[in-house]
């Protein structure tokens, strides 16, 4: 199959279950609100290193908001529940509570919800003050700009890690456009994160390695630098470039329309193939099959 | 199920079977013969009421019935809808649920509350949310909001719960209050927040200051935000938007208790 002059290849990417929450970050203005999303979406580009993967959803209208003022909606995912808990804690407590005027609150409204604002409150040292509005509880804690506001529990769901599909192409001008065109248009879907920085990576991984501490290592059959002496080389003929984007969701749906899109945006001139990565269903339940999402 | 009054009671009636739970369980027949008690004398719910199934799955009533008291008593949960003024004791001891009043009502409305909501489109009376005479601790829960003006005692040591009136407040408001939040638009009495131990006492009238509290700032509560969108979003209480951007002066008290309250005061 091919869309313009790039072909789609007959595979599926391969994507596992995380647990997610979405954050609703607002401040005074945008320049506050953005400073406290993006320090706490920093150094969070994958499970492997990072304890979680995190990034910016949405920015937010202050009509979009809890508190009326201007904010960012994050997704932040783990592999597991618990650990969610941990991650929200230690981010929000490092980098949203300490940002000048912010305020913070739950964007999944589930049944399954986490005690964050109910553990953070303990640093208001018996000044914080607890307020219910509409059933919900919220802790107003005693900062040096007046008050630091946070939802007591954040709701919580099983997610989709790893969505991802492969640019191909001669070079790495040509291959960035395209990787650049495709990001820009997933950042529109909503509930979806490419958590890499500007949403691309280059140091695409595989399960395990031959070092035994190691839990991952480079996917050596997409490295067009070994492609002459690595046997299960990936890498086609004139394609000397391949990068990799990875798509977070809160659920299959988002995911499956954020890879869509963005592949129908990086087909073009100078990209050879689309591919995705998979480990023959070892690593996780979805499979995302690239032909169905660019019919 | 729907309730008309077809006759005004001559003397104060007390109607704690007018809940959504149990009208709405019963058939008309069944519901006629509920009883009430109208002065000191039992009657049917029929010689007051026309009962009819309107096949909702609230319960409405409708009628000017400011005789008639304790509509609501023990709810947990349902959707009650009075179209006309009400008697005292509105709610009282109600644990979940939702009360709309398309008018006013009488005096010590939801005594005792610990859960749900209250939503009066007109006045209210004395004693609002008020612990009964002796004791401690009034509401413990719950959300009021009162459109109008409401008289003396609002919230008499109330805890946990939030009041929110539209208009005008008498004196003593959130007197020995426990804890929870009371917000108020218009005109208030004296006293406000005597002996309150925690919780906030919000106002946009310049009220006097008892001396036994204490000034610690004037800032901008991001909370006030969040409860401002709520009620603006819920309520046809007029926000303006100098109120929901405008900076609070912040007092803490009533140093006579715990001295853990605050009265957050509009600085116009």
């Amino acid at each position: 199959m091919k869309i313009n002059n790039t072909e789609i290849v007959d595979t599926y990417a391969e994507a596992f279950s995380m647990w997610s929450a979405k954050v609703i970050i607002t401040a005074e203005n945008d320049y506050w609100a953005e400073g406290a999303a993006r320090a706490m979406t920093g150094m969070a580009t994958s499970v492997i290193g990072c304890k979680c993967e995190a990034g910016i959803d949405m920015k937010l209208t202050p009509e979009d908001t809890p508190d009326g003022r201007p904010g960012y909606s994050i997704l932040l995912f783990t592999m597991d529940k618990e650990s969610l808990g941990k991650r929200l804690i230690e981010r929000i407590g490092q980098c949203v509570m300490t940002c000048p005027t912010t305020a913070c609150f739950s964007g999944f409204n589930t049944d399954d919800t986490i005690n964050v604002g109910g553990a953070l409150r303990y640093f208001g040292d018996g000044h914080q003050i607890g307020k219910k509005i509409n059933n919900e509880r919220y802790w107003r804690i005693p900062v040096f700009d007046g008050e630091f506001i946070i939802q007591e529990s954040f709701g919580v769901k099983e997610s989709v890690g790893g969505g991802n599909f492969y640019i191909l192409g001669n070079n790495v001008s040509e291959c960035l456009d395209a990787c650049y065109d495709a990001v820009k248009v997933m950042k529109r879907v909503e509930n979806v994160i490419m958590p890499f920085p500007k949403g691309v990576v280059r140091s695409g991984s595989k399960v395990g390695s031959k070092y035994k501490a190691l839990i991952a290592s480079t996917n050596h059959i997409y490295c067009p630098t070994i492609k002459g002496v690595v046997k299960d080389s990936a890498v086609p003929e004139n394609v000397n470039v391949c990068y990799e984007i990875v798509v977070d969701g809160a659920d299959e749906k988002a995911v499956a329309k954020a890879m869509s899109v963005g592949m129908q945006a990086a087909a073009k001139d100078g990209v050879t193939q689309i591919t995705a990565g998979n480990f023959g269903g070892k690593l996780g339940k979805y499979k995302f099959f690239l032909k169905d999402l660019v019919k | 199920m729907k309730l008309k009054l077809h006759t005004q009671p001559e003397v104060p009636t007390e109607a704690e079977c007018i809940t959504p739970a149990i009208i709405n369980s019963l058939k008309v027949k069944e519901v006629e013969k509920l009883k009430i008690y109208h002065g000191n004398r039992e009657v049917n719910l029929a010689d007051f009421f026309s009962v009819s199934n309107n096949k909702a799955t609230s319960l409405e009533v409708e009628g000017d019935i400011h005789q008639i008291k304790y509509l609501g008593a023990n709810m947990a949960d349902g959707e009650m809808f009075i179209e006309g003024d009400v008697g005292q004791h509105l709610g009282s001891a109600m644990s979940g649920g939702f009360i709309k009043v398309n008018g006013s009502t009488g005096d010590w409305i939801a005594p005792e509350m610990s859960g749900g909501r209250i939503h009066i489109a007109g006045n209210s009376g004395h004693c609002v949310a008020c612990a009964y005479r002796g004791a401690s601790k009034g509401v413990s829960g719950g959300e009021i909001i009162i459109e109008g003006n409401v008289k003396n005692e609002l919230g008499h040591g109330m805890a946990n719960a939030t009041i929110v009136v539209g208009g005008k407040c008498g004196d003593f408001t959130g007197v020995n209050m426990n804890s929870g939040t009371i917000l108020t638009f218009g005109e208030m009495g004296i006293r406000t927040g005597a002996g309150m131990k925690r919780g906030t006492i919000i106002c946009k009238d310049n009220i006097e200051i008892l001396p036994t509290f204490s000034y610690d700032c004037l800032y901008s509560p991001v909370y006030l935000k969040l409860l401002l969108k709520y009620l603006k979003d819920n309520t046809q209480i007029k926000i303006d938007k100098e109120f929901t951007e405008g900076s609070f002066h912040r007092w803490s008290g009533d140093a006579i208790e715990m001295n853990r309250g605050e009265l957050l005061v509009f600085s116009a």
